[in-house]
């Protein structure tokens, strides 16, 4: 697969950040240490924008990884399974395992007796009647 | 040192600083604004198409782990060249029989990219081979949206056209929301669960319970009940494999044989903003998406046997459609289910025959 013009941009936004942070840090140090002994307002200056810059690069770093976080968070669903028994009508939900269809056959029956002779084809096994996402509703990105 | 509290009102070192900087913003801004802003932009594009080209590679590495352990590099080479294959539309400058050269071109594609699936991997059955194929799909679309967004975003870049960008960025949040609806899509057809656009097929589900299924035509099956007096006939396409079957060329078979009164269809359908999911909307005509030729197919048997199309619509976003189904829309399929039985009985008399298609994908959904 080809490699995007855009692969590039990750890396170079973080060299950015990166240089913003050193910038700050020199500001900062030079505000703390005083750049001008006889003007306290240019220190404080100094400090404030040192204080500035940190925070806002901390704060797009952080940015980038809540973004990949809620991507990689959003894939890992979790999806129940209703299973009946068409004898005792006990009900069970459970996590949803690979091979759970709706109108396939789950677990066995906890109450009935096994090998039944009404349905020798499930046996005492309940049947699955809905699959259905934990989550009520999805929430939508509000922003990409 | 003082500090200027407003513009031309110190004339100390800082205040000439201070205007001098104001003069050249204002110059900046006059000659340079636009392409200052065009960048931004462009640079919310270039974040946007890195999350797409993220999203497309994510499917792609899932899509091939989760077949590693069959014929690796089969697979491997049969995923690259899927996600650019091609499938060319008909001609339509004479539109006469255009719906079915699209049928036949699509079915062609299908039959070939199904055919090449069984032969990498013999050793899976009709539902598996369909739940990957929609997996395939998956990777497909997120491939093609990535390509779209980076064409124009490299056209506009090239023509230095703020137009073109403004457009490209207006779209873009729903591209993105429609890209991660694919992407999570991923999780329910390798599991092979049941995603909401089966809301429809889960209704005809439900109501076949019980009876003889039967094959008819690819990928469908029905049955034949008595609902209060009435020959019902159900239909689906055929689970748990993730098929949306051919509903339109099983009408026009069982037509053949039977002269139905009345025809419901059942489909999941996309939502406006501010609807609520799982909500049911009722009304007439061939409720069925898609290309269009299955709806083609159904209109022509209805119109031509006078049939009246009845059907409904459970409501849903896209996100909604193509990821695993929520609780919102399983009680909207309940819903739909105690509605089209009472419906059934209203809109028909006794001895009549009637048709229900449960319109949809049926990955999960067995009958």
């Amino acid at each position: 697969m080809e490699k995007s013009s855009t692969t590039i941009l990750v890396p170079f936004y973080f060299f950015l950040l990166g240089i913003l942070i050193l910038f700050s840090l020199i500001l900062l140090f030079q505000g703390i240490t005083g750049v001008d002994k006889n003007d306290g307002m240019i220190n404080t200056i100094f400090i404030m924008t040192g204080v500035v810059g940190l925070i806002s690069t901390f704060y797009m770093i952080r940015r980038y990884q809540i973004s990949v976080q809620k991507m990689l968070k959003e894939k890992k669903l979790t999806v129940l399974t209703v299973e009946e028994c068409s004898k005792c009508n006990y009900k069970a939900v459970r996590p949803f395992r690979d091979g759970d269809f709706v109108y396939g056959y789950g677990d066995e029956c906890p109450r009935c007796p096994k090998n039944t002779e009404n349905a020798p084809e499930s046996g005492s096994k309940m049947l699955i009647t809905a699959i259905y996402l934990d989550k009520g509703r999805q929430e939508e990105r509000e922003r990409y | 040192m003082s500090i200027p509290l407003f513009l031309g009102q110190d004339n100390t070192g800082i205040g000439y600083i201070i205007n001098i900087v104001y003069m050249i913003m204002f110059i900046v801004l006059v000659f340079w604004g636009e392409k200052i802003q065009t960048t931004i932009r462009l640079r919310d594009i270039e974040y946007a198409l890195e999350r797409l080209r993220m999203m497309r590679d994510e499917s792609v590495k899932f899509t091939k782990e989760k077949l590693k352990k069959y014929n690796k590099e089969e697979i491997n080479r049969f995923m690259d060249n899927y996600l650019e294959f091609i499938t060319v539309p008909p001609v339509d400058m004479d539109p006469a029989g255009v719906v079915w050269k699209l049928d036949h071109i699509v079915k062609t594609a299908e039959n070939r990219v199904r055919d090449e699936i069984k032969q990498i991997i013999p050793e899976l059955d009709d539902g598996q081979v369909l739940n990957i194929m929609n997996l395939f799909e998956a990777s497909y679309a997120l491939n093609y949206y990535y390509k779209v967004v980076r064409h124009y975003y490299i056209l506009s870049k090239k023509t230095s056209s703020y137009i073109l960008i403004i457009q490209l960025q207006a779209i873009l949040p729903q591209v993105m929301m429609e890209a991660e609806a694919y992407l999570g899509a991923l999780q329910a057809f390798s599991t092979g669960q049941p995603v909401g656009d089966g809301a429809g097929s889960l209704v005809a589900a439900r109501l076949m319970r019980g009876g003889e299924i039967m094959e008819i035509e690819k990928d469908n099956v029905y049955t034949v009940k008595n609902i209060n007096g009435r020959k019902v006939y159900m239909m689906k396409a055929k689970g748990p494999g993730g098929a949306v079957g051919t509903p339109g060329d099983a009408l026009m078979k069982l037509s053949e044989n039977e002269s139905f009164k009345t025809i419901f269809m059942v489909d999941a359908g996309l939502k406006l903003e501010g609807e609520k999911s799982g909500s049911i909307a009722e009304g007439v005509g061939a409720i069925i998406g898609g290309i269009g030729t299955e709806k083609y197919k159904i209109e022509e048997v209805a119109t031509k046997k006078s049939i009246p199309l009845y059907g409904m619509i459970i409501k849903m976003s896209l996100k909604e459609a193509i990821t695993p189904m929520t609780k919102d829309v399983l009680n909207g399929v309940e819903e739909a289910y105690q509605l089209l039985l009472k419906r059934i009985v209203e809109k028909s008399s006794e001895g009549d025959a009637v048709m229900v298609i449960g319109v949809g994908n049926t990955v999960g959904i067995a009958q």
